[in-house]
């Protein structure tokens, strides 16, 4: 990708994430430049001045930016210590669906309004002294730009649901110089969370003004210019004309007008920014908190709470009584719906990058790490055998449970796929989320798991190396392994799943608690 | 009159004279005093070298094999290189006995320990 | 001899050894050095500096240091004087008055540099105007850096200074 770094960090900035067109203007660098020689205007990134007539080093802009492999592993440092890893969901403590108890914070945000109400209540208590969000543009309401919010009443033009990307990056460097905030908290997108955390990895000196990090969901940004073409040329109407956008299974455009437009995903996807169509963060895996809708519910919003200062920050809130919550497991097939985008993101991305590669298209270099592992880490699995990092207890289902019993257990432990066993603990098959996805709802009562599951078995020797078997996942696309004994292929000693391997990969040093959860 | 009333009354109380050397006081907080590097933070850029208004920093090498040499007879303790260091690298100590024989004795040298 | 390993390279001014410290055994000679230890009278001159460092040296002379307990005593003339303490960078128009100050003095005397601008000339050094340190032009004993630097350290660099002539005596008197 690329054999050494440039002295200057721009240079290598420029080539690798500028030029390319992989920039979101989230704005990190510009906060970040210690001669400030970066500026986002016009929605463009300017270079105002050569830097190099003050360093004649300087690696930040391009450590720093989200969309380059630097600091990647220590910026999971920050959220690693949470007991919990799932697929999709990252690390964490805990999940919950929760809402503000104020009516008109729910229906000023059409959604849970948790994270409004979790910061007014926040700010009122003195926990932070302003937040950064983002609001609506007064000419064009369907953009957004970044909003410093001092008082609670602020965050109440704070907007609810964004389609493009807001430089709130930029603004937190700005909070921190020139309005001198120091309790700050931060809500942003996932790839502006990972720019922040980057931040925070590297020591910057404005970080010592971060007081929390609030993540949103996100599945992509739209690009002004390629959107506003198509919606030219297909409907006749301009981005000013817009008033909301909702996302319920189409897109569904309001107009000034009182007129309602749906537009198709398929149909809008290629008007996305690049960078997003190669992105495999749904639910901003690196925040303190993320707060993303609860489809098909209208009023309640699913929350993870990952690091101890989001659990407190939201205990606070609940025992003040801003904000009410439920347990998860009372609605598994939300939490379906859920885990089912940040599959189908990943899934995309995987395409995109995939679809790059072979014509030879630049990729940024954040996204090369989703396919290609280092030598190191090559180096390290090959010398692990599988029976030093498999499961022992696995979690089992018999053949008579239904799929709805099979999404509870889902829900309630995290972990997607379950093998099938019978009576005498030999193994009949395996059944994963996805062959629950393509059952309907309706039908999910009914149908048992010994006709959904699949009867060809991807398996293992408990000493095979690691590698291996992560060359056998990829080769055929799943997520977990079984680990039979060798003499008797229906004898079930253990599992290795990807997020296993890709959790001590990253995180070698730490053990990892093996007991179910 | 009243200077007599003052007199008479500071003829009762304890002398002002702080006894410097025999006694010392500390430096009140946020004194600026001798900077010094946390060389683990450093990244070498050089920019505290090159905002000294005196020159009195001086940067060997690049990156992370970059050692400091920080002239203490030039310095003027403004602290313009904690501020422009990106890192907060460079902190302020409160020391100010500072007086010596010889200039060559005045400068200090920072370099990572590897 | 003895006083010569204190003259750094910079000064043009040879320091003479005085003939009075040859023999250092005689009692006159340890009276008189004793004199000067307990008691070193102080000549203040400003060689074009922003006068910070004057107000900290007059500082100290103000009864909350009162370096006057050092038996030291500001003079006016350089005729009465023991040491000369020097502040401000020295510009081009003084550096030679600065010399004819120093000429003034009576043997054996000592020069004090008194901030970062004395020792270095700071952020002056290479300025038009100014020569950028004292030692460029007088032999400096004691430096003492600062901007300005506090009384406390003016009086430290004063005892340093105390320390320096009674080891000259010390080695005397081990000769």
């Amino acid at each position: 990708m690329k054999a050494s770094r440039d002295l200057i960090a721009y240079n290598d900035l420029r080539r690798i994430i500028i030029d390319p067109g992989f920039c979101n203007l989230c704005g990190a660098c510009e906060s970040a430049c210690p001669v400030h020689a970066l500026k986002i205007e016009n929605g463009r990134l300017n270079y105002t001045h050569d830097c190099t007539d003050f360093m004649e080093f300087c690696p930040i802009c391009y450590d720093i930016c989200p969309f380059t492999e630097a600091l990647l592993l220590e910026t999971l440092g920050f959220v690693a210590n949470a007991p919990n890893r799932a697929e999709s969901i990252g690390y964490y403590r805990k999940i919950l669906l929760a809402q503000a108890v104020d009516e008109k914070l729910r229906d000023l945000s059409h959604s849970g309004g948790v994270v409004t109400a979790l910061l007014m209540h926040a700010i009122k208590t003195g926990f932070i002294d302003s937040a950064i969000t983002s609001e609506r543009e007064k000419e064009t309401p369907i953009m957004v730009r970044p909003l410093l919010s001092l008082v609670p009443d602020d965050l109440l033009s704070a907007v609810d649901c964004e389609y493009f990307s807001s430089s709130v990056a930029m603004a937190f460097g700005r909070a921190v110089h020139e309005y001198g905030k120091a309790k700050i908290a931060f809500v942003g997108t996932p790839c502006q969370v990972r720019a922040i955390r980057k931040l925070e990895a590297w020591e910057h000196k404005i970080m010592n003004s971060l007081r929390i990090v609030i993540g949103l969901t996100c599945l992509w940004s739209f690009s002004f210019p390629k959107l506003t073409q198509f919606l030219k040329e297909s409907y006749g109407i301009e981005v000013s004309d817009i008033l909301r956008i909702d996302m319920d299974g189409k897109y569904k455009v309001s107009l000034k007008n009182g007129k309602l437009i749906a537009v198709s995903i398929p149909e809008i996807r290629d008007h996305t920014l690049s960078v997003c169509r190669m992105c495999e963060d749904f639910t901003s895996e690196l925040a303190d908190i993320s707060v993303g809708g609860a489809h098909p519910l209208r009023d309640w919003s699913l929350v993870i709470i990952r690091t101890e200062i989001g659990e407190e920050i939201f205990e606070e809130a609940v025992k003040a009584g801003v904000i009410r919550t439920r347990k998860i497991e009372e609605k598994p097939n939300v939490y379906a719906h859920f885990v089912r985008m940040g599959l189908l993101k990943r899934k995309y991305a995987i395409e995109e990058i995939e679809r790059r590669k072979k014509r030879g298209e630049p990729v940024p270099p954040v996204s090369i790490r989703l396919l290609e592992l280092l030598p190191r880490e090559i180096s390290l699995l090959s010398s692990l055998k599988a029976e030093h990092i498999m499961t022992k207890n696995v979690m089992t289902v018999t053949p008579e449970t239904t799929l709805e019993e099979l999404l509870t257990i889902m829900t309630r432990h995290h972990h997607m796929g379950y093998p099938v066993v019978d009576d005498e603990g030999k193994i009949l098959g395996i059944v994963t989320f996805e062959d629950i996805s393509k059952v309907p709802a309706s039908r999910r009562g009914e149908v048992l798991v010994k006709e959904v599951a699949r009867k060809k078995l991807v398996t293992a020797y408990p000493d095979s190396s690691v590698m291996e078997i992560y060359e056998k996942m990829s080769q055929y696309k799943i997520g977990r392994i079984l680990i039979v004994d060798r003499k008797d292929h229906r004898k079930l000693l253990g599992i290795i799943t990807k997020t296993d391997i890709v959790h001590m990969l990253r995180w070698p040093m730490k053990k990892f608690d093996k007991t179910p959860t | 009159m009243a200077i007599i009333v003052e007199a008479i009354k500071h003829l009762f109380k304890r002398p002002a004279t702080l006894r410097y050397p025999f006694e010392k006081e500390a430096p009140p907080k946020g004194f600026r005093g001798r900077p010094i590097w946390d060389m683990h933070r450093c990244v070498g850029c050089g920019l505290c070298s090159r905002m000294c208004p005196s020159g009195a920093i001086e940067m060997i090498g690049r990156g992370h094999e970059a050692r400091i040499k920080h002239y203490v007879d030039r310095c003027l303790f403004c602290g313009q290189c904690s501020e422009s260091c990106p890192r907060n690298a460079i902190r302020l100590m409160n020391d100010f006995e500072h007086a010596s024989y010889s200039r060559d004795s005045m400068i200090y040298e920072y370099k990572r320990e590897s | 001899m003895r006083l010569e390993t204190f003259k750094p390279s910079h000064s043009s001014i040879k320091r003479e050894t005085s003939k009075f410290l040859v023999k250092a055994d005689e009692q006159p000679m340890n009276l008189l050095k004793w004199a000067r230890i307990k008691s070193p009278w102080i000549l203040h001159f400003n060689t074009g500096g922003c006068n910070g460092c004057d107000i900290e040296l007059l500082a100290a002379f103000t009864p909350r240091f009162d370096v006057e307990r050092f038996g030291i005593l500001l003079q006016g003339s350089p005729r009465h004087a023991d040491i000369l303490a020097v502040t401000g960078p020295v510009t081009l128009q003084v550096r030679e008055r600065l010399v004819r100050i120093y000429e003034q003095m009576p043997e054996p005397k000592y020069v004090l540099a008194v901030g970062s601008c004395a020792c270095s000339g700071a952020p002056f050094k290479d300025c038009y105007n100014v020569v950028g340190g004292v030692d460029k032009v007088l032999p400096v004993d004691v430096y003492v850096p600062g901007c300005p630097p506090k009384p406390e350290a003016i009086i430290d660099g004063i005892v340093k200074l105390i320390q320096k002539i009674e080891g000259e005596e010390a080695y005397e008197k081990g000769r």
